[in-house]
């Protein structure tokens, strides 16, 4: 009696939960023709609107911010079914596969977003569509980037995520708290080797060092220090015997990293941006990674002159970098970076002259975080009024260069707060970058299209799965990074190699490094 | 029937029993231990927010966090804390007589209920209970559910064994090795399962071994997480004995095991058939569960014992000085000031925090906003050359690491929103999401013009569970006006609030406060704190060269504390005290600077005669202090006096 009093209670339980479902799915769909025209496009948040976006990023969802009872949302293009959404609440959530399969199916095409609100009165009243083109060109499929409070001193959570852009998968690639606190960063991974990767950690805990420069080669993760590798009389001023490894370059032969070492400070404002960086020295120098030997030449470590952001040329002919005149922190206002290169031959060794690209008495700004892009032709670079860390500059824009011209400007894209850690895409159509245009204080990735005459698109906020997640995420997201592939190892290996002691143990083992000297 | 009434009877009695003695241990926590004090100690905020669940429940211990991250704001509430911890000490108890009922045959009467005891102990600790009472809910729990299996096949209790080492051990971490005692007694000394029972055994050590190695990556301690005492990252968190509490904290983790335990050992000792034969827990007296066999004689001598082991737990645990100071802090974050004072009059010097500098400067803020700073400091523990005014160090560093949360509260009060803001930072990264915190960074980009930036610190209030209703009313006035100019703390603080740019000040109290009185000279705090840094740092001649500032106050003569320091550098250096005109050193100092300087002398520079002689009339000078170093009788004399 009492089992078949239970089945029958079940039954009619799953009968109201299928009948529930299944009305929620079929509720009656919105005449969108006929409802009253607003005459104007909604508002919504962020704002996908009037942009470009990759053809495989995950759905854009958004907030209608619109006020309304009922929400009925149509996102279609020339092809393919369109997806019909309704809600009573102003959060669009749009279904994976359905957009993905949109999306495909209409590349180069216009994608058409259609939004009626219900308001109080029950009457339905339309908006103008937003549209946005989908570009012919995918972004790359990952974005690593550095998730981190507003941070001054203290470091208690810094970890490095890795996003699946075709979803909304975030994972982690390595965290402080696997060597008890601490810093990594200046993650940079190699273009055309997937399976490549260096990073950069700092910490002391009850004595014990996890400083080091975790280099990651095709499954096999080690820690270096690069001050112990230095050859004698590399550096006439040996800073690269002193300071650690900071920002990190990839020869596009996979062999060679460029970094610079830097001895940085930091100091606070009394009034404004709090935070500042002040580089009192800095050199560039080239981890070798067959060889676990550091090389340097002078003309990128001079004593009267703070070297640091390098930048490969894609062709690998060429290092670019900022530089700078030193003066002491009082003056930290009046030191602005230029922007260099000099000639490098990768298969001899040899360099080649050094020469200024654009001077910043030019600009009449700071020039630093070069990215060159995979075609050659453009360059990327922040420029702010002063100094090297533009992150804490709302002045800081974003500046695209012709290389075959010379000729810079400024992009449209910039808001009045601080955009920079911008990097390219593989195929040399999109741009990524960190912007505290929201609110000046978190920054978020933002994706832009870039065509072949230089023209950048409006950019496209990261998405997430709550369109509202960023209006409450207390972090920032710092120095993005899109990837084709996945990290080269797991956080676990990561993690072990930090608390490793450095290797140095096949330092020169089998490769002589090539000898320094200059092109011809 | 006659044994069925007789069941009937005795589970009334037992109920009512643990009701009333539920009613007492609720009534004792609230009144006497204080829930609140707890919520003082982790007010971390709890959202209801899919990212929030996810960052918490993704690690072994997670689900246990999860439910005190919801649990622990209910502490605002004195009584709904009390409530809380009642009812989770009510489900402790319960399974633990599950356990007793599964070894024994009978559900214990009293036995049952001493688990209560070492929790209301790790209480007088203020040890926050949370944490161990949700995770030890969960897996005597848990292992209740184990035991219930008793009837069936061992190979069926062997997969459930599996099934739940994974579950468990995810959900409350380090507290699983309870979870795999409690199997491995209960197969080895009950279901006589050698086999089953030394894998139980095997499994509480090598599971969380396990996840350390793989495929969690995690170090011992977090293996073992929740088998130490909770890190609550607030000063009053830490116990004052640390191996008295990990004793206590200890011994709350492992009694409930002890308690099923014991019964069934006793049980053993005298012939008796296997509890699952015997037909369930229930049954006649002399059964089994110790008190019960010895009739209503017995169970009420046991039950009238239970005051007394409650009161001698008291005593030996509960650390009054440090409730004191708790609710010094409590009252001083709702900005009572009056009260605080009243506790800090009330701590017993001998007690090793009256000398931290983070009691002197809740004094001494509390002074402050009740007006007697430079007149009544000394009264209170002080101590020269400590920062214990504004807990800010010369070392920026030590101050983010040590005191971020209070000199940010600081910096606020005196109107450096800047280095306010940073400290709120680096506090937010040191203690995560903490409501006052978030709501003072609110203020501060609305100070600087940033609503956009508070905007986000706001959205994520709303998301709270109990601040929400302050942060919808404040997106309200926000949105009306985005420069909250109607409001007293922004105007207040936009007034104070330095204009030109400086940097490297934040290490520098001295430059700090003068660059306040550089742009409005009638910022009283700013002012205060300089003339009470001055004093503290002993340096006198900074303090006389600066009496003109008094002039911005309007004040007739000059505070206590001052005229006495003008007193000692006018007497070391010659200087004329016509210099200090119109203000004049009041004659009560002169006299007791006098009589200070001759029993001062009559010691004959014998430093401990002249500290215990002067100690009782002039401790609350600063003629004292300037002279010992300090004015907390308990330490001594430090040295020989300048």
């Amino acid at each position: 009696m009492k089992k078949r009093m239970f089945l029958g209670i079940a039954a009619t339980v799953l009968a109201l939960l299928g009948a529930g479902a299944f009305l929620a799915r079929h509720r009656p769909s919105v005449d969108f023709a006929a409802a009253a025209a607003a005459n104007r496009p909604p508002s919504i948040r962020p704002d996908y609107s009037d942009t470009v976006i990759p053809p495989n990023i995950a759905p854009l969802n958004f907030l209608v911010e619109e006020p309304g009872t009922d929400y009925a949302v149509r996102i279609g293009a020339a092809r393919g079914r369109a997806i019909e959404l309704r809600s009573r609440n102003a959060h669009v959530v749009i279904p994976m596969t359905r957009w993905r399969q949109l999306l495909e199916a209409n590349r180069g095409q216009d994608l058409s977003i259609d939004v009626c609100v219900r308001g109080e009165d029950g009457r339905w009243t339309r908006f103008d569509p937003i549209v946005n083109a989908i570009a012919d060109d995918a972004i790359d499929n990952y974005l690593f980037y550095r998730l981190i409070r507003p941070i001054h001193t203290v470091y208690v959570d810094v970890n490095i995520y890795q996003r699946d852009l075709r979803t909304y998968a975030e994972s982690l690639v390595v965290s402080n708290r696997s060597f008890g606190g601490g810093c990594v960063n200046c993650h940079t991974l190699a273009p055309n080797h997937p399976g490549r990767m260096v990073l950069q950690t700092r910490g002391v805990k009850d004595g014990v060092s996890y400083n080091g420069m975790i280099v990651i080669r095709d499954g096999e993760v080690k820690k270096i220090d690069t001050r112990t590798l230095v050859r004698p009389g590399e550096s006439d001023r040996g800073r690269i015997g002193k300071a650690m490894a900071a920002y990190s370059a990839w020869h596009p032969n996979g062999q060679i990293v460029a970094f610079s070492a830097n001895d940085i400070f930091q100091f606070f404002h009394a009034v404004g941006e709090v935070r500042d960086v002040f580089d009192r020295e800095s050199d560039l120098a080239l981890y070798h990674a067959d060889a676990d030997t550091v090389t340097t030449t002078p003309d990128i470590s001079m004593p009267d002159r703070l070297e640091t952001f390098p930048a490969w040329s894609p062709d690998g002919r060429f290092l670019y970098f900022s530089s700078a005149e030193p003066r002491p922190q009082s003056q930290h206002k009046e030191v602005r970076y230029d922007l260099m290169r000099i000639g490098y031959d990768a298969a001899t060794g040899r360099w080649g002259d050094l020469e200024t690209v654009l001077p910043s008495k030019q600009t009449g700004l700071s020039i630093t975080e070069p990215r060159v892009s995979p075609d050659g032709r453009w360059l990327l670079c922040c420029m702010s009024e002063y100094g090297a860390f533009p992150v804490y500059q709302p002045s800081s824009d974003l500046y695209l260069l012709d290389l075959e011209t010379r000729e810079y400007r400024r992009l449209e894209i910039n808001s009045p707060r601080c955009d920079s850690w911008h990097c390219w895409s593989a195929n040399g159509r999109w741009i990524a970058f960190a912007s505290k245009r929201r609110d000046g204080l978190f920054a978020r990735v933002y994706f832009s299209h870039v065509d072949e005459s230089g023209r950048v698109s409006k950019p496209v906020l990261l998405p997430q799965k709550d369109p509202s997640f960023y209006d409450r995420f207390l972090k920032t997201y710092n120095v993005p990074e899109l990837a084709t592939a996945p990290a080269p190892a797991s956080s676990r290996a990561l993690g072990r190699a930090i608390r490793a002691p450095s290797d140095g143990s096949s330092r020169g083992a089998t490769w002589q490094p090539p000898p320094t000297g200059k092109l011809q | 029937m006659q044994r069925a009434t007789w069941n009937r009877r005795r589970g009334l009695a037992v109920v009512a029993r643990s009701i009333g003695l539920a009613a007492a241990f609720y009534l004792y926590v609230w009144l006497r231990v204080r829930p609140e004090l707890f919520y003082l100690q982790n007010p971390r905020v709890f959202l209801f927010d899919s990212h929030f669940f996810h960052a918490l429940v993704d690690r072994p211990g997670g689900v246990v966090d999860y439910v005190s991250a919801f649990l622990s704001p209910l502490f605002a509430w004195g009584w709904l804390g009390a409530l809380v911890v009642t009812t989770l000490v009510a489900l402790v108890c319960l399974a633990t007589r599950g356990l007793i009922a599964a070894g024994t045959g009978a559900g214990g009467e009293i036995v049952f209920l001493l688990p209560a005891v070492p929790i209301l102990m790790v209480l007088g600790q203020y040890c926050h209970p949370v944490r161990p009472c949700v995770g030890l809910s969960l897996v005597l729990g848990s292992a209740y559910l184990y035991v219930r299996l008793g009837r069936c096949r061992v190979a069926l209790r062997l997969a459930a064994l599996v099934i739940a080492s994974g579950v468990v051990y995810f959900a409350a971490a380090g507290l699983y090795l309870i979870f795999a005692l409690l199997c491995g007694w209960y197969e080895l000394a009950v279901k006589r399962e050698y086999r089953l029972g030394a894998l139980c055994l095997l499994c509480a050590v090598a599971v969380p071994f396990g996840a350390a190695a793989w495929p969690l990556d995690r170090d011992l301690g977090g293996a073992f997480r929740g088998l130490i005492l909770p890190d609550e990252q607030h000063w009053l968190a830490v116990p004052s004995s640390a191996p008295k509490a990990m004793t206590i904290y200890t011994g709350a983790l492992l009694f409930p095991l002890f308690a099923a335990i014991a019964p069934a050992i006793r049980r053993r000792r005298s012939p008796a058939s296997c509890p699952d034969d015997a037909g369930g827990r229930d049954g006649p007296p002399g059964g089994a569960g110790g008190p019960a066999r010895g009739g209503w004689k017995a169970r009420l001598a046991v039950l009238a014992t239970m005051p007394l082991i409650v009161v001698l737990a008291d005593v030996a645990a509960f650390d009054s000085p440090l409730r004191c100071l708790l609710e010094m802090e409590h009252h001083s974050d709702g900005q009572r000031w009056d009260d605080v004072l009243a506790r800090a009059e009330q701590l017993p010097l001998s007690y090793p925090r009256a000398c931290d500098p983070r009691f002197m400067y809740c004094v001494n803020r509390a002074l402050y906003f009740r007006g007697g700073l430079l007149d009544r400091m000394f009264a209170y523990p002080q101590a020269i050359d400590t920062p214990s005014l504004t807990l800010i160090f010369e070392d920026i560093d030590t101050t983010a690491g040590l005191t971020p949360r209070q000199s940010s509260e600081v910096f606020f009060d005196l109107g450096r929103i800047n280095e306010s803001e940073q400290m709120a930072h680096e506090a937010l990264e040191l203690y995560g999401n903490r409501p006052e915190i978030l709501k003072r960074l609110v203020y501060i980009y609305v100070i600087k013009g940033q609503p956009e930036a508070a905007e986000r610190f706001l959205a994520l209030l709303e998301c709270s569970l109990l601040h929400r209703g302050w942060a919808r009313r404040l997106r309200r006035r926000l949105d009306a006006d985005p420069a909250l100019s109607d409001e007293p703390l922004v105007a207040s603080r936009r007034d104070l609030m330095v204009r030109r740019d400086s940097v490297g000040a934040a290490g520098s109290l001295e430059k700090l406060l003068e660059g306040l009185l550089e742009a409005n000279p009638r910022n009283r705090m700013a002012f205060e704190y300089l003339m009470g840094h001055y004093l503290l740092a002993r340096r006198l001649n900074k303090l006389y060269d600066d009496h003109r500032r008094f002039d911005a106050f309007d004040s007739p003569h000059f505070p206590r504390h001052v005229e006495e320091a003008l007193l000692i550098y006018m007497a070391m250096t010659g200087h004329s005290p016509q210099a200090l005109r119109p203000r004049e050193i009041r004659p009560e100092t002169w006299t007791r600077f006098g009589e200070f300087l001759r029993i001062e002398r009559a010691s004959r520079g014998d430093a401990s005669a002249a500290f215990a002689a002067l100690h009782p009339d002039f401790a609350d000078t600063y003629f004292f202090s300037f002279v010992f170093g300090h004015n907390i009788a308990p330490l001594g004399v430090p040295g020989p006096p300048e």
